[in-house]
């Protein structure tokens, strides 16, 4: 079992990344704090050994985005999710962020996690197809169509 | 502005609250300790891994105590003590977290079983509440799946194909600790092939009635289903019931022009 400052450096480390995954993943704050305790629950009860920092991170986004889809399996099926459904959370994000963030979450779930992945978190197409447990020409072409689809929804340099 | 700047300003304005970050660690915290537990009904460590339950739950081992140190450990100093308690609570948590159940779904044909989850909606325990539902489980590992693969695995098992015959009418009960997650489950169990591919139904029922079902010799979704019957015929027993399938308890409901009872659901197709 991991260490109590094992556990606060993780949550103060990753809450970010896994709010984000949860963002475009799930329904609702409840939803999204479920997932957020199971994932470190899990991290608790993991005895195995991160050989990196980014080795640590790349199991935290797999993880999340595995319990994200595990939740949703058994809650209702949401094959797009708009920022409205999201009151809370709308209120709280600045005005000329509506829009991209609309157009992400609004792309359909097989598209999100690698344009996620690869516009924030920066990984490479290879990088994203070893979390995902995907081949790299998958992931490309999960890229080209999901930037396609964003150029059209938002225009401009994509 | 180009896409990647887009969208790492949009992310950047998503952060995780203190609030969600302190609850999760207070969660974590919790998870360390033995002594708050999550809720669990009363009977419910009764659970018998694929064996049958025939008879009123065992009670001879509850109330049983055990002075925690023998004589030989009050020689070890005080704080040898302490460090193997927080130890034995430390491991205790954890397996209260993962083994111990907290929501139960009964699935009823003929066979009769109920399926135990942990707080990670996995199957802890599988047991029948008749012969049938036994000569099933025998040829099926359920043990940490989950719940809706569970459901999957069994209703499409060959062992249980024989019973799955016009009219048989597979009942799905779920019951849990919280509304939430009992709603959560329900639409889970609807949405599997389990039940919308033989035509079942899916009901809720109160947590508490399980220790009563199982005193009966009942899983408590078949136990439901009598009750609802007996409001209808005062003649009607659970031990009745017992050799009653689902079809058949509810064929009886039905000849007084009702369903099977409150929070009735279909499943989704």
């Amino acid at each position: 079992m991991r260490s109590e400052s094992e556990t606060n450096r993780v949550v103060e480390q990753y809450s970010d990344i896994i709010r984000h995954i949860c963002l475009y993943h799930l329904k609702d704050a409840a939803d999204t704090e479920d997932v957020f305790q199971t994932v470190f629950l899990k991290y608790l009860l993991y005895d195995g050994v991160f050989e990196s920092r980014e080795h640590e991170k790349a199991w935290f986004i797999r993880v999340a985005i595995n319990t994200c889809k595990d939740h949703m399996k058994s809650r209702f099926r949401h094959s797009t999710l708009s920022l409205e459904e999201l009151a809370e959370e709308a209120a709280s994000i600045p005005p000329e962020q509506h829009e991209v963030l609309d157009a992400v979450l609004s792309l359909p779930a097989r598209y999100k996690d690698v344009i996620y992945l690869h516009y924030y978190e920066g990984y490479s197409a290879a990088e994203i197809g070893r979390i995902l447990d995907q081949k790299e020409n998958t992931v490309y072409s999960l890229l080209s169509r999901g930037r396609a689809l964003l150029r059209k929804a938002l225009g401009g340099d994509l | 502005m180009h896409t990647e700047n887009k969208i790492r300003n949009a992310f950047d304005s998503i952060a995780a609250g203190q609030e969600l970050k302190s609850s999760t660690l207070d969660f974590l915290q919790e998870a360390r300790r033995t002594g708050q537990q999550a809720p669990v009904p009363a009977g419910a460590s009764a659970c018998r891994h694929r064996r049958l339950q025939k008879s009123l739950p065992d009670t001879a081992s509850q109330g049983r105590s055990r002075h925690p140190f023998s004589r030989t450990s009050l020689k070890l100093s005080l704080g040898t003590l302490c460090a193997m308690l927080v130890l034995f609570l430390g491991i205790g948590g954890m397996y209260t977290m993962l083994h111990v159940p907290v929501s139960y779904v009964s699935i009823d044909v003929n066979p009769s079983i109920e399926l135990s989850l942990n707080r990670l909606d996995r199957v802890i325990c599988a047991t029948a509440y008749n012969t049938d539902g036994a000569s099933i489980l025998e040829h099926i590992d359920l043990d940490g799946k989950y719940y809706t693969d569970a459901i999957d695995l069994l209703m499409d098992s060959p062992a249980m194909a024989a019973y799955l015959v016009e009219n048989a009418m597979p009942t799905f009960t779920i019951a849990a600790d919280s509304h939430r997650t009992e709603q959560m489950l329900l639409q889970g169990v609807q949405d599997t092939h389990g039940c919308s591919g033989h035509g079942g139904s899916s009901y809720t029922a109160d947590i508490h009635t399980l220790e009563e079902a199982h005193a009966y010799g009942l899983s408590f979704g078949k136990y439901a289903a009598y009750q609802v019957l007996a409001q209808y015929d005062a003649n009607i027993t659970a031990q009745d019931c017992q050799h009653m399938s689902m079809g058949e308890i509810h064929g009886r409901i039905a000849e007084h022009g009702h369903n099977a009872g409150h929070g009735h659901h279909g499943c989704s197709h």
